[in-house]
């Protein structure tokens, strides 16, 4: 089996229930806004999926290094070999993330039209906005996923004043992605920056700290666990 | 064959392994033994490449083996503390071992749950230390990969579950030789497995010989105490011991029947030194101790 | 099975000469091959093959390619022979030492024997 393929068979039993949980918990937001009020001026997925999607990758990056680079080199793996996989992985997640907070944003503002539950303020999404609000979210969950790998990588490594230090530039791809293509609840992005510079400045602290990661679990001892 | 080249772990000052160059020819088994601290698993780490070597090399065939995809596939290293996900079932563990490694047999590695009365729904974190170790023994059995490393897969295993691991070792390296190197501190119990044993002191080799040499390399000389003076007279001497005009010595010697009758006749008596008795003589600090005194 | 005093390659062969003078293997038999002999005695394969090996150079076993070993047809009096060479020096001569330190004369010891028979 590949590599991505035996991490999506690691990561399927936790993806799963997952998604279920943030479906539930935005039906029952939205519900009980829509039930009180008539409507809802703002997108609850927008708010749930879509800081999920972030932390979730920042998450999978710290459990790539700190749990499962030792299960491939013990498996016959290199480090090499298990970051290239980790990189499809990542990617393909990344996308499907995004890809799901968008889709999903979509059926949210469908059913609410549907029902006549949508209010003013709610970010409405055309057909043409998709593959926008995807060129917004994307960045981000790759850029939360590199952050979460680079700075457990330096902890992994490293003494802990070193990691902190190596913390501080891993932070710089999620912050940076944040703050200049982040979108709220109500579809609104803090426009600092026209798009395309935006997303070329994301993109380079993004691929930066992919280097940094890749030269410092490139050739690290594996950690022995307690117990 | 492999070859350990002037191979070097630090970490920070202290040197846990300090020079140490080997050659390992393929497909036999290895006892690697050495006292806590001798650098066994660091030697093991880098030899598995968990570990860059501070400073020398591990080499297969001639080519480096770090991070080398060739060597890596064919090299299954199980540490004491497992490199498993503790939250996984034991299924789990051994369904990823099934993914990566190419040679994993699932039959045989069911065989071996059932053999060390593993429960294959129970997690990791919820194994007793014998259990954890019986999963190492089952990651490292099943994977037959062509270069098995166990560093003290036995821990905590009962004299039953011992006794499985070795018999089932010894059968499955007979109908699937490889190369495969134990690290222990039970040396009287597995010796007999050994085709060559390696000893690490103080991050040094001290040695690395066919374990059926080691086997009455050494022997006891009991008696008078001018008489076993004579009798050793220029043999290395491991250990010694006086009770009034008795002394006993242990010669790093084989002495031929010959010799054995001609002290007999002087009135001393022989003992034969095992392999554990010669490890023992061989890395004790005792004779600094005596020295002291 | 087998001790620490001596190398267990000696051991096996000592072992199986001894079967062969036994009789409990007898000539042109065939003997069990160096990995089941590992596998019983749970030893290292090479270290049987060892004390097969010693035994194939002393004539006591000979090989049959892709077959196995057999004992060969004259093992049991080479072995005989040899062990009839040792018995005095290596047997008596300690026992008549003993008997001369403890004050034993050859007649009382002879007498014993002949009260043996």
């Amino acid at each position: 089996m590949s590599m991505h393929g035996a991490l999506f068979r690691i990561y399927r039993p936790i993806i799963i229930p997952f998604a279920a949980i943030l479906l539930t918990a935005d039906l029952l937001v939205t519900g009980v806004v829509v039930g009180g009020n008539g409507e809802i001026g703002f997108s609850m997925w927008l708010v749930l999926a879509g800081s999920a999607a972030k932390y979730w990758l920042l998450v999978v990056g710290i459990m790539l290094v700190v749990m499962q680079l030792r299960v491939f080199l013990a498996n016959g793996r290199t480090r090499h070999e298990f970051l290239a996989g980790a990189g499809v992985f990542g990617l393909i997640a990344s996308a499907t993330f995004a890809a799901v907070v968008v889709l999903g944003h979509a059926l949210e503002g469908a059913v609410l039209d549907a029902i006549g539950g949508r209010g003013d303020g709610y970010p409405v999404l055309s057909v043409g906005g998709l593959l926008g609000e995807f060129g917004q979210v994307f960045p981000e969950t790759i850029a939360y996923l590199i952050s979460g790998a680079l700075i457990s990588a330096g902890f992994y490594r490293w003494r802990p004043w070193i990691g902190l230090v190596v913390m501080i530039g891993g932070a710089v791809p999620a912050g940076v992605a944040d703050s200049l293509l982040g979108i709220d609840e109500f579809g609104v992005v803090p426009a600092h920056l026209p798009y395309a510079a935006a997303l070329a400045l994301s993109l380079a602290a993004t691929a930066l700290a992919a280097l940094a990661f890749q030269r410092v679990i490139g050739d690290v001892a594996i950690r022995r666990t307690a117990g | 064959m492999i070859e350990l080249r002037d191979l070097t772990v630090r970490y920070g000052s202290t040197v846990a392994v300090d020079d140490v160059s080997l050659d390992l020819p393929t497909g036999k088994i290895y006892g690697l033994l050495g006292r806590n601290g001798s650098g066994k698993t660091s030697l093991l780490s880098a030899l598995a490449s968990y570990r860059r070597p501070t400073r020398g090399s591990v080499r297969f065939d001639g080519a480096d083996a770090f991070e080398d995809p060739a060597v890596m596939r064919q090299t299954c290293f199980v540490r004491d503390t497992l490199d498993v996900n503790d939250a996984e079932r034991v299924r789990g563990v051994l369904a990823v071992a099934g993914w990566l490694r190419p040679g994993w047999d699932q039959d045989y590695a069911d065989r071996l749950l059932d053999l060390f009365e593993l429960e294959p729904r129970k997690r990791i974190s919820a194994l007793s230390r014998g259990q954890r170790s019986a999963v190492g023994a089952v990651l490292g059995l099943a994977s037959r990969a062509p270069l098995t490393i166990l560093d003290e897969t036995y821990l905590g295993m009962d004299a039953v579950a011992r006794s499985n691991f070795y018999r089932e070792l010894l059968a499955d390296y007979l109908a699937h030789p490889r190369t495969i190197i134990l690290s222990t501190h039970l040396i009287e119990e597995v010796a007999d497995l050994f085709e060559r044993v390696i000893i690490l002191d103080h991050g040094r080799l001290l040695l690395h010989e066919e374990t059926d040499e080691l086997r009455g390399r050494g022997i006891t000389v009991t008696g008078p105490a001018d008489a076993v003076e004579a009798f050793a007279g220029g043999h290395p001497v491991l250990g010694e011991q006086s009770l009034g005009g008795v002394r006993a010595v242990t010669l790093d010697w084989r002495p031929e029947p010959a010799d054995v009758a001609r002290g007999e006749a002087a009135g001393l008596t022989f003992g034969p030194v095992g392999i554990q008795d010669l490890f023992i003589h061989l890395t004790s600090p005792s004779k600094r101790l005596e020295a002291i005194r | 099975m087998f001790d620490d005093r001596s190398p267990i390659y000696l051991q096996i062969a000592d072992g199986i000469k001894n079967d062969v003078l036994s009789g409990a293997l007898k000539e042109d038999e065939q003997v069990m091959s160096t990995n089941q002999y590992a596998a019983f005695y749970r030893i290292n394969p090479a270290t049987a093959a060892k004390g097969f090996a010693q035994l194939v150079d002393e004539g006591v076993l000979y090989k049959k390619r892709g077959i196995g070993m057999f004992v060969s047809p004259d093992a049991r009096e080479k072995l005989r022979a040899a062990r009839r060479e040792r018995f005095f020096t290596e047997v008596v001569d300690p026992v008549l030492v003993e008997a001369k330190r403890i004050g034993i004369g050859v007649d009382e010891i002879v007498r014993h024997l002949g009260g043996a028979r």
